[in-house]
């Protein structure tokens, strides 16, 4: 068995304390940003759309 | 295609005949989630990709639903259209690599895909729930060997989430704690059902009240209610978790293990607050013996009493001897 968890605190928990952020396209936008992520749209012929997304790399072929 | 409301069961069923014609196990020459310069009937028409999401060519649910006819007549029968939408996510461009074969990075980042995905679908007024899930192995419904996992985008919140968020609900009022971060506590301290629990893993176990032979639930330690709230170190938790327990469940009888796993998010109302619910993967394996498959029968289906044939101390010993 693994054992020995995470050592951060757990964070206490109270009602209403915690909201959840319903901003959906700002925050799919910078999520995508922050995740290092980039993503590219490719249409098919019978319509259907692909979403490719690859590593953010800088000039080196670096991860972002 | 349409959806019909169950008022015995307070529950929708979406019809969608087309989908009898969907691909069924092609050979892995005729993959269509390889990238397409292994196979002539690819729907990812690049040479290689990282992680790719395709618009599901035979889907339940689509965004330009037509509105099917009224039912005539009886009053409590409702229709509507099957709004909504059908993803596959295709964990990389390579046939053979499961999810636990992955790097760890790579496993947090279709994670993340899942996370922008869910916000991405959400932006479409009318979807009131985004869930995602993973079959893994026919024998619990996959058709395309090619490791994925599937969005689908309702357009009612499932029956099952809606049990879900009201317990935590419930509980929260009740006791001012949230559910799930009581049970990290609880199963954590008691270590009765826990199978992972090291320093950069995300605590799993298996539920107190697990109704298949093997069912493991994985729980963030951050009290979030959707993906994209994690930090950074919740996403590699959460993938070092998945990564280990998969591992672990092929190694337990010495084959790839079949498996559903499941993601539960909170919905994204704008106007309600979730803030009690905390997101968990929950991960079911139909085989109760290494040559024995757990069906779900007359209690299950007729009644909704699961049956299971052993005690969910003993699945937790059982996978946490398998675990490294």
């Amino acid at each position: 068995m693994k054992s020995e968890g995470r050592e951060e605190p757990q964070r206490p928990y109270k009602l209403g304390q915690l909201g959840h952020a319903r901003t959906m396209s700002a925050e799919a936008d910078s999520f995508l940003h922050r995740a290092g992520l980039e993503l590219r749209v490719v249409s098919l012929t019978d319509g259907r759309r692909v979403f490719l997304y690859e590593l953010k790399r800088d000039g080196n072929g670096n991860k972002v | 295609m349409e959806i019909r409301y169950n008022p015995l069961a307070s529950e929708w069923v979406a019809y969608s005949p087309h989908r009898q014609q969907r691909t069924f196990l092609p050979e892995s020459q005729n993959c269509p989630f390889c990238a397409s310069s292994r196979s002539s009937e690819g729907d990812i028409p690049v040479n290689e990709f990282y992680i790719a999401v395709v618009e599901n060519r035979f889907p339940s649910f689509v965004l330009n639903a037509e509105t099917p006819q009224r039912p005539a007549d009886v009053p409590d029968y409702l229709n509507r259209p099957a709004y909504g939408k059908c993803e596959v996510v295709v964990y990389s461009g390579r046939h053979e690599d499961e999810l636990c074969d992955l790097e760890i990075p790579h496993i947090a980042d279709i994670l993340r895909v899942f996370a922008h995905r869910t916000l991405e679908i959400y932006k479409h007024p009318g979807i009131k729930y985004v869930f995602i899930f993973e079959n893994r192995g026919k024998q619990v419904g996959a058709t395309i060997e090619h490791p994925h996992a599937q969005i689908y985008a309702y357009p009612f919140l499932p029956h099952t989430m809606t049990h879900e968020i009201k317990a935590f609900k419930l509980s929260a009022q009740k006791s001012g704690v949230c559910f799930g971060c009581k049970q990290i506590e609880v199963e954590c301290s008691k270590r009765e059902r826990l199978i992972i629990d090291a320093n950069g893993f995300a605590p799993a176990f298996v539920p107190y009240y697990a109704r298949w032979p093997i069912e493991v639930h994985i729980y963030p330690r951050q009290h979030v209610g959707m993906l994209y709230e994690l930090d950074e170190p919740g996403f590699y938790e959460l993938a070092n978790s998945l990564k280990s327990l998969f591992s672990a469940l092929d190694r337990l009888y010495s084959f790839r293990m079949p498996y559903v796993m499941v993601i539960h998010q909170a919905p994204a109302g704008r106007r309600k607050d979730y803030s009690y619910f905390h997101l968990h993967l929950e991960i079911y394996v139909p085989y109760r013996t290494s040559d024995k498959l757990k069906y779900l029968a007359g209690s299950e289906l007729g009644a909704g009493v699961f049956l299971n044939d052993r005690m969910p101390e003993d699945t937790a010993k059982m996978l946490a001897s398998v675990i490294l």
